[in-house]
């Protein structure tokens, strides 16, 4: 054999690639053993039923669709990870179930690993620390937009660039924006308000945590340059005004709640002179880590 | 005798191109591709008319996708003429069919190109290297841009190099044309140019004088690449016949501010930032078949010097250096370098011809090849229908790359086998949402006879297993609870799957 390689050495290098190939691409083809199959899953599942619904359930490795199917139906639960930030602060933690040795990267330290078999449940922090339950930017699909004055219109023309007001200039959206406030970068959610109307942005019902986080800011090259812009937070019953003046900075509240309260929530924006107002809102439901 | 035999191998090679896959899924760029070639082929079939040279009649017919250059449209335009007009065939398969041809004259192309380098050993190794790439096998399928750019990348090269060598009429005028075709195909065409300017200077290097450094005299065929050609692409592409300057801006202003396209590579999301430098040398090491790797690592470093090898290193470079930098959009798998492939075949072929030559029996070293080509084989069959879900055995095929945070597929494809299952489930003319990325489907669904609707209206909602759109997981979770249906894979692994539509139940 070594004989053989030292007088080919190329060739055999060649037959042992070809072999370990042959070998990797026969071995990759074939159904390998599947999660739901294995040891401890009925008990790993059965572990999962007292985990709260802001719990985000990921099953490893990512080809277990059938495991998937088998989670209790209460929990929300996928075969990968939100890839982004702001989706993951949907939820307050993240569990995965896989074989043991699972980790799921991006999630900082464990909080808790189980053992039950084969299987492993392991449990991971929302990695902000805070739970957004509602943030406008994330959610624009779920929220209802109209413009009310002498008539009222409901803005439910969907664009890339947001929700525009069907018979309004291109300018009367609310959707993705950045604008330049204190001389840097401000993402947020356009919402320009409207001489004479009421530009309504009504959230879906939902239950409240312990604050609503309201921003405000006008773009810096026009920040001065007409009337204030009032913007009216409602949650349930509960009212709160605030005003953005004709100035540069963010308007920043926080309107405490009541954990566990169900009320619908609106924010109104008007102004006296909707000339040059490139104003962008943040509205966020959030709650502390408990 | 010559020619009757080449267009017996040509003949048998476009066979094996239809019958390796006569139901590829069509692609989100259908729906560009397809109307611009009609539209161009519908100019051409009138162009002894004296109003069709009017500018009002040029701009209508070009207009359709005119940000991309004509050369690929025309193409298939003439495959929907013939294919479609007489013989009847679908549009779609009349489009595919002059890409198939372009795939196997690109074969027969790189074959000749090695032959006269390495002998009918290496060249066969090299056509088989070539054809047993199941990435390229999808573009070469599909009505894209991408591989007409790369059989004209690589037929303008192989004339370029012959042209450098023998300037005479002929082959300067070959290289004229395969050029013009290149650089009329996609914007890969321009980066080749670049690396035969490359290989010019390295061969023909300048001299210093003094303190001057003087390049030698630019040779015919270079300034055949760099003058004539350009204006033959120009005078191939009637959109920019008129308002050249603005056009010509509008065009590099596309492909410079081109809009992103999610990408997921390696566990991580790219859309408003592209993904980094690496990530197209990944892509190829992942989805070329290793046994192809190693044959070409072998003839980059043991292979004899010759011009064949130095020109194919330096344009594999150029290709993939242009697709590397930094702001470079990186996105859809191999398809933005695809002119690399037929080179990666030929320094495979030099590779395996200089490791042959340890085998004293021909026999032993036709063997050898036909035993190597087994796993490229096997991948080619065993992902027929899905060759953009196909990975190499570095990471473990498409299991394994999935695991690894690698793309199962991308395009937005209209799988037959989803149109099976759909009708599996729902009957005709039945609601149907498909998820994450509703938009691309809709002209599928309409042409299967389905409905596109709201999910929440749907009788079915389809999801395809895509991590680069960022509220799949989110999708995931919200419709396994109505219930999951079926699930078709490739590789074990899911590619969409089908649950019970309605109003959600969370």
């Amino acid at each position: 054999m070594k004989n053989a390689i030292r007088a080919a050495p190329l060739t055999s290098l060649f037959i042992g690639v070809a072999l370990f190939a042959t070998i990797r691409t026969i071995t990759s083809l074939v159904p390998g053993p599947s999660l739901a199959s294995r040891p401890g899953f009925e008990e790993a599942v059965a572990a999962l039923a007292s985990y709260d619904p802001t719990t985000f359930v990921v099953v490893s490795p990512p080809e277990q669709t059938e495991a998937l199917d088998r989670l209790p139906m209460h929990l929300p639960a996928s075969d990968a990870l939100p890839a982004k930030l702001a989706l993951l602060t949907r939820w307050s933690s993240f569990v995965t179930l896989g074989p043991r040795g699972t980790t799921l990267k991006g999630l900082g330290a464990e909080l808790e690993r189980r053992s039950f078999g084969d299987v492993e449940l392991v449990r991971y922090d929302n990695p902000s620390g805070e739970r957004v339950i509602f943030d406008l930017a994330r959610d624009l699909d779920q929220v209802t937009v109209t413009l009310e004055g002498e008539t009222s219109i409901t803005c439910n023309l969907r664009e890339s660039d947001g929700l525009h007001c069907p018979g309004r200039p291109s300018w009367n959206r609310v959707g993705p924006a950045q604008l330049t406030v204190n001389g840097g970068a401000w993402p947020g959610t356009w919402a320009h308000p409207v001489t004479g109307h009421d530009l309504k942005i009504a959230l879906p019902e939902l239950q409240l945590s312990d604050t609503i986080v309201l921003e405000a800011a006008l773009d810096d090259g026009v920040a001065r340059n007409g009337a204030p812009v009032e913007l009216e937070l409602q949650a349930g019953p509960l009212v709160r005004k605030y005003t953005r003046s004709a100035a540069q900075g963010v308007l920043a509240a926080r309107f405490p709640t009541t954990p566990g309260s169900h009320a619908p929530v609106t924010l109104t924006l008007r102004t006296s002179a909707d000339g040059q107002r490139h104003l962008a809102v943040r509205l966020r439901i959030t709650a502390r880590r408990q | 005798m010559k020619q009757l035999v080449r267009l017996s191998i040509f003949v048998g090679l476009v066979l094996l191109g239809v019958a390796l896959e006569p139901a590829q899924p069509p692609t989100d760029d259908m729906r560009f591709y397809v109307p611009a070639a009609k539209s161009y082929a519908s100019w051409l079939s009138h162009v002894w008319a004296p109003s069709s040279w009017s500018r009002a009649t040029l701009d209508a017919a070009f207009a359709p996708n005119h940000e991309h250059p004509p050369v690929a449209k025309y193409v298939m335009g003439l495959g929907w003429l013939v294919f479609h007009g007489i013989f009847g065939l679908d549009e779609l398969t009349a489009c595919r069919l002059p890409i198939i041809m372009l795939w196997a004259w690109t074969c027969l192309v790189v074959f000749r190109w090695v032959l006269a380098t390495a002998g009918p050993l290496g060249a066969l190794a090299a056509a088989s290297c070539f054809v047993a790439m199941p990435r390229v096998l999808f573009d070469a399928h599909a009505e894209t841009l991408d591989f007409t750019v790369t059989a004209f990348v690589t037929a303008a090269g192989w004339s370029f190099l012959q042209a450098l060598e023998n300037p005479q009429q002929r082959t300067l005028v070959k290289t004229a044309v395969f050029h013009a075709l290149a650089l009329g195909s996609k914007l890969n065409a321009p980066f080749a140019v670049a690396g035969e300017v490359v290989y010019w200077l390295l061969r023909d290097r300048p001299r210093r004088v003094g303190l001057d450094l003087r390049i030698q005299p630019i040779p015919a065929a270079l300034l055949v690449v760099l003058i004539v050609a350009p204006l033959f692409t120009l005078a191939m592409w009637p959109w920019m016949w008129f308002d050249t300057a603005a056009r010509l801006g509008a065009y590099l202003r596309f492909h410079v501010n081109h809009y992103n396209i999610l990408f997921y590579f390696a566990g991580a999301l790219y859309d408003d930032q592209p993904a980094p430098w690496y990530a197209p040398i990944t892509m190829l090491l992942v989805t070329t078949p290793l046994v192809t790797l190693v044959f070409a690592l072998v003839g980059v470093v043991k292979a004899d010097s010759s011009p064949l090898k130095r020109f194919a290193i330096i344009q594999v470079a150029a290709q993939l250096v242009a697709v590397c930098l930094p702001g470079t959009p990186k996105y859809g798998g191999v398809k933005l370098f695809l002119p690399v492939f037929p080179f990666i075949a030929m320094l495979a072929g030099l590779g395996f011809a200089m490791a042959a030559r340890e085998l004293a029996k021909p026999f032993a070293r036709y063997a050898l090849l036909a035993g190597c080509m087994v796993p490229a084989a096997i991948g080619v069959v065993a992902y027929r229908g899905y060759w953009l879900s196909y990975y190499n055995e570095l990471v473990g095929g498409v299991r394994g790359a999935t695991r690894a945070g690698f793309e199962r597929q991308y395009y937005d494809l209209g799988y037959p086998a989803l149109r099976q299952a759909l009708a599996d489930h729902v009957g005709p003319r039945g609601r149907v949402a498909v998820l994450p990325n509703p938009k691309e489907y809709a002209s599928y669904l309409r042409n299967w006879g389905f409905t596109a609707a709201a999910p929440e209206q749907a009788d079915i909602v389809v999801l395809t297993h895509e991590r680069r759109w960022p509220d799949y997981p989110d999708q995931q979770a919200r419709w396994r609870r109505s219930g999951r249906l079926t699930t078709v894979k490739v590789g074990d692994v899911p590619l969409f799957s089908l649950y019970r539509g309605g109003p959600a139940t969370n």
